[in-house]
């Protein structure tokens, strides 16, 4: 009787092993599988950024891109299956891939028959017009985009465009309101009677100009498979210089804009919209 | 008896074929009109398309840019939404980027144009130079009778324009004319207008939910510069388009200074995008 029992005991125990140490597998492999997933690196191709400015003869849009491949290059967050950027106008390319839908829309409208046009695919809300008006959540030509990602063996497309390029200048604002803090400080000094006047009133009679150049560019990411886009932020930057400062009997005016400074907001623009990528992709609001 | 069944049948096929059932007809969009040409009404809607950047090394139409309110660098190419509110000769025309709007506020003969910076829950209105005083300019009723009505970007003038009677279109602009109309699966139904001109082809399909207009959805096709065909599409939501003007449009905000340069204005621009 003892014996039964203990050889009852012994074949329960035994199986309660064999269970546990399986199910203890499965965990691991899982474990294994969320691990891999959180350190995979998603394939990517980086798109000619696309010119909107009235200044396209700079090709700013070349320099840009090239600055861009090398933030993403940096961050080390895609991996990029081509070192330089793709250099083809996907604007041009996406005309290419509709132009047939376009032609027959019109003969449709010509007919009379516009429930063909306004109930098709193209009408849907999803559906971006172009790549430049494209926003989060919209859907591009996914023929397009799908043949873009094959070729390239890339599960996303990087694309921009270069919205607004310009020169301006202005006034500091914050350096005027500390010389306005600082005038009503020095006015209110006990002792100091007529020279903290005036030396108040030099303050506030101070103004820093600054000039640069300003850069209002976007930056999208494009799932290929199904040509949505899955995240798209726009960046507007100012590279600034003083242009001249005055503060009382002392003035100084500085040397006209370059080149430099030109390429100094391209560089800031480019760093700002690759530093918001990374920062959404540390705080999971973009997953790829 | 079988011979009587099948009479009083068929004579209950015809009957049912002679009721009003609801169908589309091209009286749905005529409420709307009438609004429109009675100055009389609250408009508030969505453009969730938004449109391609016009450059300045394109031809400049005029007819396409005078009066309309510009859109600010920083949301070129972006969505927006908007708000118009007419009463008589006042008219308020809002184009909202989420966190700026611009404004421009028609009062009898004077025009004002200023913006509101969203903060928090509350708009903070400002002069177009970010100040507190907003400039006074003389209204020009002749601009519109020469470029037609402004309620707000050039595409959303266009597609409310659109609506206007041939009569209230101003001479050389596209006359649309009417193609049809419909009902569709998902329960709205349609009215279609078509325009061809030497800007182009372009149709219209206005959507009703009932007798209520919810959203109006345009095709527009053109050459560009390489002689290629080019389409365009604009789809606006419909959020409200009432007979009832929002009278807390109307007025300037009280924070507001007014600079009145609407006796000296003798046709230039300061500060605004007037009418």
């Amino acid at each position: 009787m003892m014996n039964k029992s203990m050889r009852l005991f012994g074949a329960v125990a035994m199986g309660a092993a064999l269970f546990l140490s399986q199910a203890g597998a499965e965990a691991a492999e899982k474990d294994a599988a969320a691990v891999e997933a959180s350190f995979h690196t998603p394939t990517c191709v980086l798109m000619k950024f696309s010119d909107d400015t009235r200044f396209k003869a700079l090709e700013s849009n070349e320099r840009f891109s090239d600055l861009v491949m090398e933030k993403l290059l940096e961050s080390g967050k895609v991996r990029l299956q081509v070192q330089t950027p793709i250099n083809k106008d996907v604007e041009d390319m996406l005309y290419n891939e509709r132009s047939q839908e376009f032609i027959d829309a019109k003969r449709a409208i010509e007919s009379g028959d516009l429930s063909a046009v306004f109930e098709g695919q193209a009408f849907s809300d999803e559906t971006a017009n172009t790549f430049s008006t494209a926003e989060q959540g919209q859907i591009i030509t996914p023929s397009l985009t799908g043949r873009i990602g094959k070729e390239n063996e890339a599960e996303y497309l990087i694309h921009g465009t270069i919205v607004e390029l310009g020169k301006g200048a202005w006034e500091d604002m914050d350096f005027k309101m500390g010389m306005q803090v600082g005038a009503t400080v020095l006015n209110n000094i006990p002792g100091l009677g007529i020279f903290g006047s005036i030396a108040s009133m030099a303050m506030q009679n101070s103004h820093k100009n600054d000039e640069g150049f300003g850069v209002v560019a976007d930056m999208r990411i494009i799932r290929a498979a199904d040509g949505k886009v899955v995240w798209n932020k726009r960046a507007s930057v100012r590279s600034k210089k003083t242009k001249n400062i005055g503060i009382s009997i002392y003035s100084k005016d500085s040397a006209e804009l370059n080149e430099t400074d030109y390429v100094k907001a391209l560089e800031k623009a480019a760093g700002t919209l690759v530093g918001d990528m990374v920062k959404d992709i540390n705080e999971h609001r973009l997953s790829l | 008896m079988r011979i009587k069944k099948w009479i009083a049948a068929a004579a209950l096929g015809a009957l049912a074929l002679c009721l009003p059932f609801d169908t589309a007809s091209a009286g749905k969009l005529d409420a709307y009109r009438n609004m429109l040409v009675a100055h009389n009404y609250t408009i508030s809607y969505e453009n969730i398309t938004p449109p391609e950047r016009i450059h300045n090394r394109d031809v400049v139409d005029m007819t396409y840019s005078f009066g309309r309110i510009p859109t600010p660098q920083n949301y070129a190419q972006k969505s927006y939404s908007g708000m118009i509110v007419a009463q008589g000769e006042k008219r308020y025309v809002e184009v909202n980027y989420g966190g700026e709007s611009r404004i421009s506020l028609r009062q009898a003969d004077k025009t004002f144009s200023f913006k509101g910076i969203a903060k928090k829950d509350k708009v903070e209105y400002k002069g177009m130079n970010g100040g507190k005083e907003v400039t006074a300019l003389k209204f020009h009723p002749e601009n519109e009778l020469l470029y037609g009505e402004s309620f707000g970007t050039s595409e959303v003038s266009r597609l409310l324009g659109a609506m206007l009677p041939a009569s209230s279109i101003p001479a050389g602009l596209p006359v649309y004319q009417y193609v049809g109309a419909g009902n569709l699966g998902n329960g709205l139904s349609y009215e279609d207008y078509r325009a061809s001109s030497s800007a182009g082809l372009e149709a219209i399909r206005y959507y009703f939910d009932g007798t209520k207009l919810v959203r109006i959805a345009s095709a527009s096709y053109d050459r560009d510069e390489k002689g290629n065909l080019v389409g365009h599409k604009c789809i606006l939501k419909i959020k409200d388009f009432s007979a009832v003007p929002d009278a807390s449009k109307l007025a300037l905000p009280e924070n507001l200074k007014v600079v009145d340069h609407s006796q000296q204005d003798k046709g230039k621009k300061k500060h605004g995008f007037g009418f």
